[in-house]
């Protein structure tokens, strides 16, 4: 038999750091997507599970009010999930999710190109 | 529907009285590999080695949404001293106690209905919910 630990969204997952697989940030949990069984929209009542964790530009939302359409968050599906602790750790590599690409777009149209930013100080050793 | 529309979204009982608003939502995480003590031991013995290389540590799987934890004076989440034994520092935990007196666990199962469409959310429950402990 599965065993099962309790955990609050809000003291235990939302503005949590999420890191991937090799231990670098990711982002922040900003909400957690709730799914039904076999991703039917989550009704009340019924079976309902975290379907992904939604890192979305929350910031101007924050500051303007309103809220980011769902389709235009960005998520890390929670079957990437590998462990829960003082950090959400994700058992795939950063470049294989979708959530940072407006980081990798920023990396290949604008650093790319400015004079030395290609260049990877880690390699140096 | 997403977690942050249900944290601080009104609660209803059966009959459209008010109960209070949710405070959190409660999971539960299905952990599929759990580390043995030597693992957790060997962690222990060595603390040079990095957090995220530590043996001792759970896989976990699907997470279930178990319940909303509603706060009938409160709106704000407080540090989980209401869901926890903690005691100290002995005026923080008296006060937040005391701003969270009458938190109860509402099982998901009792909840009738989600309506999103308003501002603020609301949550009715069931006729016949039970008032659970909001202790983890």
């Amino acid at each position: 038999m599965t065993r099962e630990r309790m955990v609050d969204a809000r003291l235990h997952l939302l503005s949590r750091q999420v890191l991937d697989a090799d231990g670098e940030p990711v982002r922040a949990v900003d909400d957690l997507e709730l799914v039904g069984p076999g991703g039917q929209p989550a009704r009340a009542g019924a079976e309902v599970r975290v379907g992904a964790i939604l890192v979305g530009p929350v910031l101007f939302v924050r500051l303007f009010g309103g809220a980011v359409p769902v389709s235009r968050q960005p998520r890390i599906a929670w079957e990437d999930v590998g462990h829960v602790g003082t950090a959400i750790e994700l058992t795939v590599p950063s470049d294989r999710l979708d959530a940072d690409w407006v980081e990798h777009w920023l990396r290949d149209h604008v650093v790319g190109r400015v004079p030395g930013g290609r260049h990877d100080p880690e390699a140096d050793g | 529907m997403n977690v942050g529309d249900l944290l601080d979204a009104q609660v209803l009982g059966p009959d459209g009285t008010t109960l209070g608003v949710v405070v959190d939502v409660r999971f539960a995480l299905e952990v599929v590999d759990e580390p043995d003590d030597d693992a957790r031991e060997r962690d222990r013995e060595d603390p040079e080695t990095p957090l995220s290389a530590h043996l001792g540590r759970d896989a976990v799987g699907g997470a279930r949404l178990v319940g909303l934890l509603v706060s009938p004076h409160s709106g704000g989440s407080f540090l989980g001293y209401e869901r926890t034994e903690l005691r100290s520092p002995w005026p923080i935990a008296q006060l937040v106690r005391r701003r969270h007196r009458g938190t109860f666990l509402a099982g998901w199962s009792d909840v009738a209905e989600v309506r999103t469409d308003g501002s603020p959310v609301i949550v009715r429950l069931v006729a016949g919910f039970e008032r659970g402990s909001p202790a983890l």
